[in-house]
């Protein structure tokens, strides 16, 4: 088993503090859910976890397995086992799909393996047909005039390649329709299992129909402000963040995002 | 055709040529920034006392070989002097057919074909003319001559290597094609040079009627060297071009590419990938001129720019009257790398017709570190990813080219633009 965890992580962003002191621990063979109205600090989070540059760890440590996450680049925490989802993924023009991934794949053999490229290929076109995309995209440039939804099945397909031991899945839902939703919740649940956890982070709860998370958090203004189980998904939906806020008595401005929500 | 000519020896009619270039290039000054074109190369700020008349005879006797390398394939050996030679590489049967014709060791031409190279040699020297084309024409010790008789196909290009291993004197290395009706043929020009040379060359091809021609200049010249190349293309009725261009290394890299669609439904496609780094400065022009109804050409050019490296593209589309219908293009995108790197774009126009469509539109950029950050979150190093995104950047032109171009082209450029990243 391993373990990713977060403690007492503090982070900004152009001198705004946004992470106020989150704990978290996610092992594999757990698949949790953070969720939390916009302006929460989920992104932060996720991109402070990537390693993103403009975004400052103030305090608390990140460890994968006992090692420091912080101390890592951004590539070394990759192979590592640790996996981002963007919420946009870049494109990349010129660099065909075939042989991007036959790289990122390839840096992970140990050393002195050589590649299976049939492997490969077949794996390849296997997660292509899971995902639903068509086989030619193989030879298409990374992301580039890619729907939404193509860039987040794009990102599925990533995932699914590198089998990482932990991936942060950042709003792999936004702007997703309800066939869509489900392709990504079945790439999520192919990996699903002994060696693999993830963290879905969302401000909707709908994915979870399709992903069943073993832990919720919700996150307020930069803390985790509870955990629980699936019925914390049930509770959102009943009640909305208010019922967060009233229990936790946090201060009326929050109920901006409220708004943003409903909306 | 000119029938005197005939009776009179060829080698005699090119030492007349050599003779008025040497002439036009004894009487007329460098080009200044005065010129349009010279505007940002001033070549006061270099130094040009390489390029100088050869103190050669005319008649040095090169000699030659043949050998056959391991795959069967035939090259011809053209040790033109001590310090310089050609390597032709005819790679299949059909090409016992094509001519080669070198001034410094001439063979028997029939009727015909001396008319042909009169004629390229004739034409280049009435089209270029500036002082470093008249250089370039002052003597043909370092040229060849090829002809491809009508109806003649070949799959694989014919590759020509120029090299200089000195660079004490000016290296000329001119290359004429005379490309017959209905044929499919490529050619790859490669020129080699060693540090601190001083190369001025010109490159006349006519593509003959429903012609398919394939072109690339490769050039690979070492440090300090001042390299200027001047290229002409005249497209007969339903002749095709694709023409590529790679220019890297050196210290100056100035070229003109010039084609004339001279008869209708004439299709030209230009492409160009450029790289600078250190303090190389490389000035492409490129001159669709059209002058024939219903042509259609296309130019783009990319380039990479990093370090104190610079480059300017000038691009001009020339419509005549007479060319109605003109479908013209003209893109140029650059990539820079670094603060301190420079890319120019000078895209312009030229229409005397009204019935045509023509665009251009340039781009400059950067890395967008967004990218670099995408593409380490997925184990790739800083480094390699910033060489995919420039490769990818590439590519989209090497991909339009034929794959024998750019098999051969792109793993020069890469492995160019590889070295200086390890250097770097």
């Amino acid at each position: 088993m391993q373990t990713l965890t977060i403690k007492n992580l503090t982070a900004e962003v152009d001198g705004k503090q946004i992470l106020n002191g989150i704990n978290l621990e996610i092992n594999t063979g757990e698949i949790h859910a953070l969720m939390g109205p916009n302006g929460s600090g989920k992104s932060t989070l996720s991109n402070v976890l990537a390693g993103h540059p403009d975004y400052t760890v103030t305090g608390g440590t990140i460890s994968l397995n006992g090692e420091d996450l912080l101390e890592m680049s951004v590539s070394k925490r990759s192979l590592a086992g640790l996996f981002l989802a963007f919420q946009q993924p870049m494109e990349v023009p010129g660099l065909t799909i075939g042989k991007y991934l036959k790289r990122i794949v390839e840096l992970r053999l140990a050393e002195g393996e050589r590649m299976n490229v049939s492997a490969f290929i077949k794996d390849l076109k296997s997660n292509l047909d899971t995902v639903g995309l068509s086989h030619d995209f193989i030879n298409r440039y990374l992301n580039e005039g890619f729907s939404g939804g193509e860039k987040k099945r794009m990102e599925l397909i990533q995932m699914m390649m590198l089998e990482p031991s932990f991936a942060i899945l950042d709003e792999i839902d936004s702007g997703l329709d309800i066939d869509a939703l489900k392709t990504v919740a079945t790439g999520v649940n192919k990996l699903k299992g002994g060696d693999f956890g993830a963290l879905i982070i969302t401000h909707y709860q709908r994915i979870m129909e399709n992903i069943k998370p073993d832990f919720v958090h919700i996150l307020y203004q930069g803390r985790i402000v509870k955990s629980g189980g699936r019925d914390l998904v049930d509770m959102l939906e009943a009640k909305g963040y208010g019922w967060v806020r009233e229990e936790f008595n946090i201060p009326e401005e929050a109920d901006e995002y409220q708004r943003t929500i409903a909306s | 055709m000119d029938n005197t000519i005939l009776k009179q020896n060829i080698q005699e009619k090119l030492i007349g040529i050599n003779k008025v270039s040497s002439d036009k290039f004894k009487k007329s000054n460098w080009p200044v920034p005065m010129e349009e074109e010279w505007r940002r190369t001033n070549l006061a700020k270099y130094d040009m006392s390489g390029f100088q008349l050869s103190q050669q005879t005319q008649n040095v006797s090169s000699s030659k070989s043949d050998i056959m390398d391991n795959d069967g394939n035939s090259s011809l050996i053209i040790n033109k002097t001590s310090n310089t030679k050609a390597v032709i590489k005819l790679n299949e049967s059909g090409s016992e057919n094509v001519i080669i014709f070198e001034p410094s060791n001439p063979i028997m031409l029939n009727d015909s074909d001396t008319v042909l190279v009169n004629n390229l040699a004739e034409d280049a020297a009435a089209h270029f003319d500036n002082k470093l084309s008249s250089l370039a024409l002052s003597s043909f010790k370092d040229s060849v001559f090829i002809i491809i008789p009508d109806n003649l196909e070949l799959v694989k290009p014919l590759v020509v290597e120029f090299e200089s291993d000195s660079g004490a004197e000016s290296y000329l290395p001119n290359l004429f094609i005379h490309v017959g009706i209905n044929t499919q043929v490529g050619f790859i020009q490669k020129i080699k040079s060693s540090d601190g040379s001083s190369v001025s060359g010109v490159l006349n091809v006519t593509c003959g009627d429903n012609s398919n021609v394939h072109t690339a200049t490769v050039t690979d010249i070492g440090s300090d060297s001042l390299i200027f190349i001047n290229r002409f293309f005249n497209l007969s009725k339903n002749a095709f071009l694709s023409d590529f261009q790679s220019a890297t290394g050196g210290k100056l890299i100035k070229t003109r590419t010039e084609v004339d669609l001279s008869g209708e439904k004439a299709d030209a496609r230009l492409y160009g990938v450029l790289f600078s780094t250190d303090h190389t400065q490389i000035d492409m022009r490129t001159v669709q001129h059209h002058k024939a109804k219903n042509c259609f050409s296309q130019a783009t050019i990319k380039s990479v720019v990093k370090d104190k490296g610079r480059t300017i593209y000038q691009g001009l589309i020339e419509v005549e009257e007479e060319a109605s219908l003109t479908d013209a293009y003209l893109t140029n995108h650059n990539l820079v790398l670094n603060n301190g790197a420079r890319a120019d774009s000078i895209p312009s126009l030229k229409i005397r017709n009204n019935d045509v469509k023509c665009s251009h539109g340039s781009t400059t950029s950067k890395i967008n570190e967004e990218q670099i950050l995408y593409l380490t979150s997925r184990g790739i190093a800083d480094e390699e990813a910033r060489q995919m995104i420039l490769e990818g950047f590439l590519s989209s032109v090497y991909d339009l080219l034929p794959v024998h171009v750019k098999s051969y082209s792109e793993l020069l450029i890469m492995d160019k633009i590889k070295q200086k990243e390890e250097i770097s």
